[in-house]
């Protein structure tokens, strides 16, 4: 792990650069809006994405605070694209997921069966494999997701995951916010992505750019 | 009586019967220090273990374990607390996330707590109290006037310790 030398780097990105992560942020959010659609078999229409870089106090914030229950399923990735993502979703997601998928109410997090709790991480699963479509339709690499891992509680200690990771490249993240329309519902979900900066800079070879 | 916000790799220390609070401890760990006789209590909110491996012209102590513990004690005892007099408690330390084939980085919140009781053994400060470890996020308070350690967790409630 060469982290040290590589600190500041997603700090030190130009307007280029951030023009590329905002283009894969786009097209994930497209794929994963088309993902949703097909999943709970409905029409899901969405916001513009917001792409973000954010440190993790800022993270907490723009989640709805450090205390907010939030649901978070976070993946390591693999082979041509080494690091970390991390996807959030706040109650409103979890509920539309469960209402149509599995077509139940639930009031608490609490009363979330084991069934309940895989059918939220699956959704999770299949979001995060379409924002990493984007990046492999747009670069070739292939990347592989790690098992999903699921955790609902504060966002603040959830971020903590995510923290320790970016702590090794100078305290920022990627994010990308997306706003799902179904109906009358909208709902909001967060993705974090820290990648390795050795392969971020891969990725921005294969557009051309200098590293 | 008031009541000051820390955020994460942060420390405070306070008196007359303020308190300190930090929002959402998973992994990592919230040391508290309390003088009874002097009514003086400090908390931080540290990342991460070690420092040993950092090498950073600009390191933030506030951040490591091993660098943040012997701070607040400086910070303690430059607050007029007495070194005899101090004493510690922890909480946080949590594994948040249960990954298969477990990485040594998702067992940060161990390692935290380790090296937060390792480095007051080594000031010569008691633990009086601690809520570590387990799975789930923690909000702590500490209170100057009491010593009091307020823990708060969505699914367990508040305890005092």
């Amino acid at each position: 792990m060469n982290g040290n030398q590589e600190r500041g780097y997603i700090e030190s990105l130009t307007d280029m650069h951030f023009d590329v992560l905002r283009e894969i942020g786009n097209i994930g959010s497209g794929n994963a809006a088309s993902s949703l659609a097909a999943m709970l078999n409905t029409q899901v229409d969405m916001n513009i994405p917001t792409v973000k870089i954010l440190d993790v106090e800022e993270l907490a914030v723009t989640i709805g605070g450090p205390e907010t229950q939030v649901v978070g399923i976070l993946f390591t990735l693999h082979e041509e694209f080494e690091g970390m993502m991390m996807f959030i979703t706040q109650k409103q997601f979890a509920h539309l997921v469960l209402n149509v998928l599995m077509n139940r109410q639930f009031d608490k997090f609490e009363d979330l069966g084991e069934m309940d709790i895989s059918a939220i991480k699956e959704v999770g699963n299949i979001m995060v494999s379409a924002y990493m479509g984007a990046i492999s339709q747009m670069t070739n690499f292939k990347i592989a997701l790690s098992p999903p891992s699921i955790a609902i509680d504060m966002a603040g200690a959830l971020l903590n995951v995510p923290a320790v990771e970016i702590e090794k490249y100078g305290d920022k993240a990627l994010f990308i916010q997306d706003g799902f329309i179904n109906g009358e519902n909208q709902v909001t979900s967060y993705l974090i992505l820290i990648p390795e900066v050795g392969y971020l800079k891969k990725l921005f070879q294969v557009f051309g750019m200098d590293v | 009586m008031g009541s000051v916000t820390i955020g994460i790799s942060d420390m405070k220390v306070v008196r007359d019967g303020d308190s300190i609070i930090t929002y959402a401890l998973g992994s990592c760990v919230g040391v508290a220090m309390y003088d009874s006789a002097k009514k003086i209590a400090g908390l931080a909110h540290i990342l991460m273990p070690s420092s040993k491996d950092v090498r950073d012209a600009n390191i933030n102590p506030m951040k490591y374990v091993d660098l943040a513990v012997p701070e607040l004690a400086k910070r303690m005892r430059r607050a007029g607390a007495s070194e005899f007099n101090i004493v510690a408690k922890i909480a946080g330390g949590a594994q948040m996330f249960a990954m298969s084939g477990a990485s040594a980085q998702f067992n940060i919140g161990d390692r935290n707590i380790n090296m937060a009781r390792e480095s007051l053994k080594k000031l010569g400060i008691r633990i009086a109290a601690q809520d570590v470890g387990a799975n789930y996020g923690r909000t702590v308070e500490i209170f100057s006037d009491t010593g009091i350690y307020r823990v708060k967790a969505i699914a367990k409630g508040i305890i005092e310790i």
